[in-house]
């Protein structure tokens, strides 16, 4: 079993992709921990596996071998229904595209997560709103996604991500759709939300501006981990 | 989360007026034919309807109440005659053209009735009194046939004018309320003995015997004995009814086109409608990946498809119901134009609307079930 302090425990990970043809052997034989109150950073070259290896750890993706526990719960033991429950309660998603539906505002979007978990609509808006204050956004809970600036969007993403109070972050690639400045802000915001509630933040990104922001980066290439643990802080 | 189904699908607006406009067009195009279908076989067995009389007795080769093969005069004897009879009178039906006061000519259907009982007049009497056919050359005409024939004329017909019919002269003492024919031809109710005079003269007139049968005997009794005895046609109200029917489903393309129009209407719902329904789910596809992913079963995703098909559904078919039912009353109000709704139409397009929207949403889960949350970490 993993150490207390871990909060992600990964062993001999592997995952391919029949493509027909040919097989695609997406990770192979990854091996890797994170920690409580750590932000770290995947980092590699686009196709080298980073997404891959974050939605098999989120629990969005099967796996064909190894050990994934998160949180000390086995994902590779769990039924499809319980891992469904397990992302509803412990997993808060950040995503390059933002996804926020556009037909619903900026309120109505963050307090999805809240509705997925049976919460009631008036209590889900009201926890909703305290948390979109907490991003400098209060004011425009109404105001639909497509009138809001790309960084405004993205801190209504991580309010959406944070309402309820998931112990795991993922984020690919947060700051890929943001221009240098809002990526540097968003970054510190991730920054801070993990060193807060016991709580651990991934990053995929292949952005080499925000590097410093990690606590530790994995560097990945080819389905590997070819460098593990560097440390930056 | 199914308000927040809801609001997704009111929130894209053009998606989801497509979808009720294509169901309510589906609705509105499938209710309307249907009932017109309907009004017009009612208006087949309009004889049948304003005579009321549980037997009819025939020659053996009329099989619609609209076509008369004239029986002999004896014949209602003949049948009088039969075990299990009560009464049986005579009944007089044929087209005639009417000399109108200005000199036009009409078609008029002519129907002669029973001159001692006037059986199988029709029941609701407008002006004037039954009793009045028993006046010297008196006649009884329909009210929407006084309607038809006073279209287009400076002075209108009323009780007290006369008309002539084959050089006779008609009086009109009363104005009745009667299901409208199939041909359309304003009715003309008279005496069976003032018919004959009236009429050109030929061999044989009586075109139906009408029967009622005898306490402690059924309807279909008497028939089958009417038949064995007299070798005559007889047939109980309702199966006059239904052959009628049938003969106008075997020998006109009235049910073909309505049919027709009415598959068309069903086509294009389920074209149009599953055609924009699975739309809105491939643009919401990486939104429901993205709930997908943050822990929305395959269940309740598709217990949301189907709340939003089936809220577009109910609210495209009561417009298109409304919309329906809005025309038949307009067209009833003239009562001049066919138009039947009875409750079995609103279930009937009520279903095949609920199927289509079933159809539709089956389509976006089976995509929804096919998509990978994993999906919405793709760019």
């Amino acid at each position: 079993m993993p150490d207390r302090s871990l909060a992600i425990h990964v062993r001999h990970v592997n995952k391919s992709f029949d493509q027909g043809a040919y097989v695609v052997h997406a990770l192979k034989d990854i091996n890797f921990d994170a920690y409580i109150n750590e932000l770290l950073m995947i980092v590699g070259p686009s196709g080298c596996g980073k997404t891959t290896l974050l939605s098999v750890v989120a629990g969005t993706l099967s796996f064909e071998s190894g050990e994934i526990d998160v949180f000390n719960n086995s994902l590779h033991q769990l039924s499809v229904d319980a891992i469904t429950t397990f992302r509803r309660e412990n997993v808060g998603f950040i995503f390059q595209q933002f996804h926020l539906i556009p037909t619903l505002n900026c309120i109505e979007n963050v307090a999805v997560p809240l509705l997925l978990q049976n919460i009631k609509m008036k209590d889900a808006l009201e926890r909703a709103g305290e948390m979109i204050k907490t991003f400098g956004l209060g004011g425009r809970e109404r105001e639909k996604p497509k009138n809001l600036s790309g960084g405004q969007q993205q801190r209504i993403a991580i309010a959406r991500a944070l309402v309820h109070n998931p112990r795991l972050i993922i984020c690919d690639e947060p700051t890929s759709s943001l221009d240098a400045e809002t990526g540097c802000h968003v970054m510190e915001l991730l920054s801070k939300i993990a060193k807060t509630e016991n709580r651990c933040v991934i990053v995929v990104t292949h952005d080499n501006r925000i590097f410093n922001y990690a606590d530790r980066v994995t560097k990945m290439n080819d389905g590997k981990i070819v460098e593990n643990n560097v440390q930056l802080t | 989360m199914y308000e927040i189904a809801l609001k997704m699908l009111f929130g894209d607006r053009s998606k989801y007026l497509m979808l009720v406009s294509a169901l309510a067009f589906a609705t509105l195009l499938t209710t309307q034919q249907s009932s017109i279908f309907l009004g017009l076989m009612r208006w087949t067995t309009a004889t049948l309807t304003n005579t009321q009389i549980p037997i009819w007795v025939m020659d053996p080769e009329v099989s619609q109440v609209n076509e008369v093969k004239a029986l002999r005069d004896t014949d209602v004897n003949r049948v009088r005659s039969v075990e299990g009879v009560e009464w049986a009178v005579p009944f007089y039906f044929s087209l005639q053209q009417a000399r109108l006061p200005n000199g036009d000519f009409k078609t008029v259907q002519f129907i002669g009735l029973d001159t001692t009982t006037l059986v199988g007049a029709p029941a609701i009497m407008l002006e004037g009194s039954l009793e009045n056919l028993r006046q010297a050359q008196g006649v009884i005409i329909d009210r929407i046939g006084l309607l038809k024939l006073n279209k287009e004329r400076e002075i209108n017909l009323k009780i007290g004018d006369t008309f002539e019919v084959n050089d006779h002269q008609l009086k009109i003492v009363g104005v009745c309320d009667a299901a409208p024919s199939f041909f359309g031809y304003p009715q003309i109710f008279t005496t069976y003995d003032r018919a004959l005079e009236t009429v050109p003269k030929v061999r044989q007139n009586l075109s139906f015997v009408l029967v009622q049968p005898k306490k402690g005997f059924t309807d279909e009794q008497v028939v089958k004995n009417i038949t064995n005895e007299t070798k005559l046609k007889a047939l109980t109200e309702n199966q006059f009814f239904w052959s009628t029917i049938k003969w106008f489903f075997a020998n006109t393309s009235i049910p073909v086109s309505f049919g027709t129009t009415v598959l068309l209407g069903f086509i294009v719902g389920v074209a149009v409608s599953g055609q924009t329904f699975y739309t809105f789910i491939l643009e919401n596809l990486s939104n429901l990946g993205a709930l997908k992913a943050m822990g929305a079963s395959n269940r309740l995703l598709c217990r949301m498809l189907l709340l939003q098909a089936f809220c577009a559904g109910f609210i495209g078919y009561g417009i298109g119901m409304g919309v329906a039912g809005g025309f038949g009353f307009l067209t009833s109000r003239a009562a001049q134009f066919p138009y039947y709704m009875p409750y079995q139409i609103p279930l009937f397009v009520l279903i095949l609307i609920l199927f289509i929207c079933s159809l539709s949403a089956f389509i976006g889960i089976r995509k929804i079930s096919k998509l990978d949350a994993a999906e919405v970490f793709r760019a």
